[in-house]
């Protein structure tokens, strides 16, 4: 298991494209903490391109690795190998290769920047995100298998998590605003986990101005340590869920 | 010539005379070991212009001042009311208490109990450098003139907010100096109403349940270079005119219902380089009438400036706004009130004439600044993608925000205050 996890980790580690996305992600953060004029203001840019560039980059990268690499399962396949090593090692390779790539290039400067608990969080939460978008490639590859309908589906996956999700809650909220619907509305997010991501970084850099607003949802319940653990269940539950529903299928299959 | 001499015999006696009586005005001692134990007998057998010297001890009294004397304590001897009426009662003019110890005053939901009361037609009182704890009301001054109320320690551990009362309380006084204090844990720090022509300068006022200070129906009044942290609801300036705020700090007052300034139905003030930082509202102007506020520096507040449709012909002028997650908000379509020369840091234009002002106009009001207004709940989608998507096409072809709201010369650089 660990053998083939370490060729796809390495294989990742030499493509162009992770070349590129590691250059890319570094020169961005590293530009935002130089130019913006305070760090707050850094720490914001980049937690805006982490939630916007991550999870682009893992779903659409994994997917289309795993479609590119069929032959190679195959070959694997037909050696004495457990289908679920082989999966779990895919797993492990791909997202191993990819959160390293954005420790790296993110991590250094926003390390050098903003050594505390905000730092922390943007790192920890980039590499949540990167584990949920491969475990929901994972998803898209054994359920289709179509390339180019994957790839469209990590798309729209995609779109749907950073913009239409968000446009159908607001449409909600300002249907039912009528309503005490603050905590659902609260909850419905957090199901999403580009805003979970993002609710948990407002909690920390826009501290003053989720205050005022009702403090009650904020405060009584992003900032207790209920809703901590909730969110680490939830992130979980993303990152779970999705392999263990792949991995079933993938069992399931006949060859790929 | 005889005449002239005749007059300034007059007039040495009259200088010695006086001060003869200042040299027989005697100095009591009361303590252990001294010969008088209580300061009341103090009190009664003392004459106009005498010094009591408290020595350190406790003193299980109530003290009523109607003699014009110095009452000045060695070491903070404690007077001690036993959780009972006021500790101290002033009634005449003139008193300086220095030095003492003023603790557990009586505590109720129906009477104002208080440390030290100076009541009614009082004049010239001084309490300076005296220590207040768990007294209900700290220091009340009830329609009194020209006192000085400085550097006193204030604070108390009662928690019920039926039986706290405000740290300095003055009703109806003209004069009054309060200066130095330093007030923690009370309902208001500093509490004014109908109090004019008086200073506020220096204090230190921090976690009070309410305001740190509050002024109703009080005009031409100064404060300035106080300090106001942490608490529950900041300062509030209600229903006065001509007050001057200048360099005060307003410091991490959040909460719902929070905010650094509250400026309600006042007018002709001046608000000049202040510091907001951290506040969930640095002011919230409700009412607000020709006021200045130029010079001031608002950083990393929720809402720097919430402007209620009722304010009008205020001036906002070289204030630096920094880092704050709104720099305006409105509920109105208020046209009338002046933005000029401001330092925005979001201001994203350009200078080509290099004069340090820059050559588009910013507006200051962002789209999910309105929306957050009518519906609080949006601002759970803050910095979402969607929301940030609709914020430049506003930016674009404003339609929700008045487009008239505006700085139309912002500063390129910031403000070195």
């Amino acid at each position: 298991m660990n053998n083939i996890a370490k060729i796809i980790f390495l294989d990742i580690l030499k493509s162009k494209i992770t070349f590129v996305y590691f250059i890319v992600l570094s020169l961005v953060t590293w530009i935002s903490f130089l130019v913006e004029d305070s760090l707050s203001k850094g720490l914001l840019t980049v937690a805006y391109i982490v939630l916007f560039s991550v999870p682009l980059m893992a779903l659409l990268y994994s997917t289309i690795y795993i479609y590119n690499s069929r032959e190679f399962i195959t070959l694997l396949l037909s050696q004495p190998i457990k289908r679920g090593t082989l999966w779990s090692s895919l797993y492990l390779g791909i997202s191993g290769s990819l959160c390293l790539a954005f420790l790296l290039s993110a991590g250094i400067p926003i390390i050098i920047y903003s050594f505390d608990m905000t730092g922390f969080l943007i790192l920890s939460i980039g590499t949540a995100i990167t584990l949920v978008s491969v475990s929901l490639s994972f998803l898209i590859a054994v359920f289709t298998d179509d390339k180019s309908v994957g790839i469209g589906l990590s798309i729209l996956l995609w779109m749907f998590f950073t913009l239409l999700y968000d446009a159908i809650m607001l449409f909600l909220l300002f249907q039912f605003s009528d309503y005490p619907i603050d905590k659902l509305t609260v909850l419905l997010l957090m199901l999403n986990p580009i805003d979970l991501a993002r609710l948990q970084i407002m909690m920390r850099l826009d501290v003053s101005a989720m205050l005022g607003y009702s403090g009650a949802v904020f405060t009584h319940f992003l900032g207790t340590t209920f809703s901590t653990i909730l969110s680490f269940i939830l992130l979980t539950a993303w990152i779970g869920i999705p392999y263990r529903f792949s991995l079933k299928i993938f069992r399931e299959k006949d060859i790929v | 010539m005889g005449r002239y001499r005749f007059l300034i015999f007059w007039l040495s006696l009259l200088i010695s005379c006086s001060f003869v009586s200042l040299l027989t005005a005697g100095n009591l001692h009361v303590g252990k070991g001294w010969p008088v134990t209580a300061i009341a007998e103090a009190l009664q057998t003392a004459n106009a212009g005498d010094s009591i010297i408290v020595h350190e001890g406790v003193y299980q009294e109530k003290l009523v001042i109607s003699t014009p004397v110095i009452l000045k304590g060695i070491g903070f001897p404690v007077i001690d009311g036993g959780n009972q009426g006021d500790v101290v009662s002033i009634f005449t003019d003139r008193v300086v208490v220095e030095g003492l110890t003023i603790a557990n005053s009586g505590k109720s939901s129906l009477t104002d109990y208080c440390g030290l009361k100076i009541n009614k037609g009082c004049s010239g009182i001084v309490i300076n450098d005296n220590i207040f704890s768990d007294n209900s009301i700290g220091i009340f001054v009830q329609d009194a003139e020209d006192c000085r109320i400085t550097n006193n320690r204030i604070g108390t551990s009662i928690e019920e907010s039926v039986l706290m009362g405000n740290a300095i309380h003055c009703w109806k006084c003209k004069n009054m100096e309060i200066e130095g204090n330093h007030i923690r844990g009370h309902r208001d720090g500093i509490y004014l109403e109908f109090v004019s022509n008086s200073i506020i300068r220096d204090n230190n006022v921090a976690k009070c349940l309410r305001y740190g200070l509050h002024f109703m129906f009080s005009n031409e009044d100064d404060y300035f270079y106080n300090l106001f942290s942490e608490n529950g609801a900041g300062v509030a300036v209600m229903y006065s005119t001509n007050i001057n705020m200048l360099y005060n700090t307003f410091d991490n007052n959040k909460g719902g219902a929070s905010y650094g300034l509250l400026l309600k139905d006042i007018s002709q003030g001046n608000v000049a380089g202040n510091k907001f930082t951290r506040n969930t509202v640095g002011i919230l102007m409700d009412g607000g009438l020709s006021l200045i506020l130029q010079d001031n520096i608002f950083s990393e507040n929720g809402w720097a400036v919430r402007l209620m449709a009722s304010s009008t012909e205020n001036r906002f002028t070289r204030n630096n706004f920094l880092g704050n997650t709104f720099d305006i908000t409105t509920n109105g379509t208020s046209e009338k009130n002046y933005f000029s020369e401001n330092y925005w840091d979001k201001y994203r234009g350009y200078d080509l004439d290099r004069d340090g002002i820059g050559d588009v106009p910013y507006h200051p009001l962002s789209l999910f600044a309105v929306i957050s207004e009518y519906t609080p709940a949006a601002m759970l989608f803050f910095r979402s993608f969607l929301v940030d998507l609709l914020e430049q096409a506003e930016r674009v072809i404003p339609t929700v925000t008045p487009s008239n709201f505006m700085d139309e010369r912002p500063a390129m650089r910031q403000y070195a205050l």
